[in-house]
């Protein structure tokens, strides 16, 4: 237990900031967020591509059953790292978010609004008592008006949009070779490719791969 | 009760309405106004209660004004439509008394649709008419329109289906209002 910092009493309740202005169990979550598996999402011409690791726990468990990246709609998905059940209920908001969409407007939710309504939850669980914060952070990716969008979300409710983006354990890593290897021309085909130089040169071998074109064709190995 | 008219043409779209509102056999107003805009490319007209259609274009108005401000890009005609139609069918069993056109421009192109009290909605390519001076518009409309109708002669055949139908139906008249919706966006004629 010498590793547990010194309870403050700041740190039980979710609603109360630290005298340094900050929420901590919002930082306790990206904590959560920061040991688990990584994912790795990339917007290129032809359409989206999204990596995630697998951790194989023991060779008796079916590898199928470690699911991280989901189909929200036709042509929205998503991969969650953190917390495996926090991700599975945010992805099953995103699901129900992309229904209603339809049944208001006949049309499929825009990628930035789906987004928004998700990271709009996320956002209530930091401001009651009684609660804890999602320990998960999303990558969602989808196409929106013929064009790939790509988005990361926070515990905080805060979200960003990227080019290419990795998320997760391994997040800081991933940054580092994206920044120098990522361009605007990519293909699915390359940035399939590149995606799993990168988990390669990190030593990761159990791979789960998504892509989805942009006439919305889906596959995930 | 109104004529109110709709027609597709190549380069947009035209929504022509009568000026009268009856209260049974009285002429209660000569210059009503029964053709709003909903937003930047969207128009409607109403047929029927007007104290109904008042709010209703109001909600919808507010829900495209909102849907803009929040995705950052318009609403579009599908998209106003079916929100029109589950307010619509969500009261069916005191249903709202109006039809509506709702018709213009948005990111798909050039689209005309017309609603019932229910809030059942169907899609028309070429025109369409409500109220109860519909049967006579139509008469017009259906003898007169065809597919590659050019924005100008579509206000002529508008204007000629809604005085038409004025002769013929008590319940329609005063003169009419014409908007015009194309690439330039909403105008009154």
């Amino acid at each position: 237990m010498q590793n547990v910092p010194l309870q403050t009493g700041y740190d039980k309740s979710v609603v109360a900031f630290s005298p340094e202005g900050k929420i901590p169990q919002i930082e306790y979550a990206r904590e959560a967020i920061k040991r688990g598996s990584t994912a790795i999402g990339i917007k290129t011409l032809d359409g989206i591509v999204i990596l995630s690791t697998r951790q194989i726990p023991t060779k008796l468990i079916k590898a199928k059953s470690i699911e991280k990246i989901y189909q929200i709609d036709n042509h929205i998905i998503a991969a969650t790292v953190g917390m495996t059940a926090d991700g599975r209920a945010l992805i099953e908001k995103a699901r129900i978010e992309a229904q209603i969409n339809r049944t208001i407007y006949d049309e499929p939710i825009g990628v930035e609004t789906l987004t928004k309504k998700i990271c709009d939850y996320i956002y209530l669980y930091t401001q009651s008592g009684g609660v804890r914060p999602f320990g998960t952070s999303l990558l969602i990716a989808g196409i929106e008006n013929g064009k790939p969008r790509l988005f990361e979300t926070d515990p905080s409710g805060a979200f960003f949009e990227y080019e290419a983006i990795g998320i997760g354990g391994l997040r800081q890593d991933i940054i580092d070779i994206l920044e120098e290897k990522y361009n605007e021309n990519l293909t699915i085909k390359s940035a399939t490719k590149l995606g799993i130089e990168i988990f390669k040169s990190l030593n990761i071998k159990n791979i789960e791969i998504a892509t989805l074109t942009l006439n919305n064709e889906y596959h995930k190995e | 009760m109104t004529t109110t008219v709709g027609l597709v043409c190549k380069d947009g779209i035209v929504l022509a309405t009568d000026h009268r509102a009856t209260m049974g056999h009285l002429i209660s107003d000569t210059d009503t106004k029964k053709v709003y805009q909903i937003d930047d490319f969207i128009g409607m007209t109403i047929a029927g209660s007007v104290g109904d259609a008042q709010k209703l274009v109001k909600i919808l108005s507010i829900e495209s004004h909102l849907y803009k401000i929040q995705r950052e890009e318009s609403i579009t005609i599908k998209g106003a439509t079916n929100l029109l139609a589950n307010i619509l069918n969500n009261n069916r069993l005191n249903p709202y008394s109006i039809q509506f056109i709702i018709g213009g421009m948005d990111k798909n192109g050039i689209h005309l649709y017309s609603l019932d009290a229910l809030g059942g909605y169907l899609e028309r390519k070429d025109f369409t008419s409500t109220g109860s001076g519909s049967p006579m518009a139509y008469s017009i409309l259906e003898s007169e329109y065809h597919a590659d109708i050019t924005l100008e002669k579509a206000i002529d055949l508008a204007i000629q289906a809604i005085s038409i139908a004025q002769k013929r139906d008590s319940a329609s008249g005063n003169g009419f209002e014409v908007v015009i919706i194309n690439k330039d966006g909403y105008r009154k004629v």
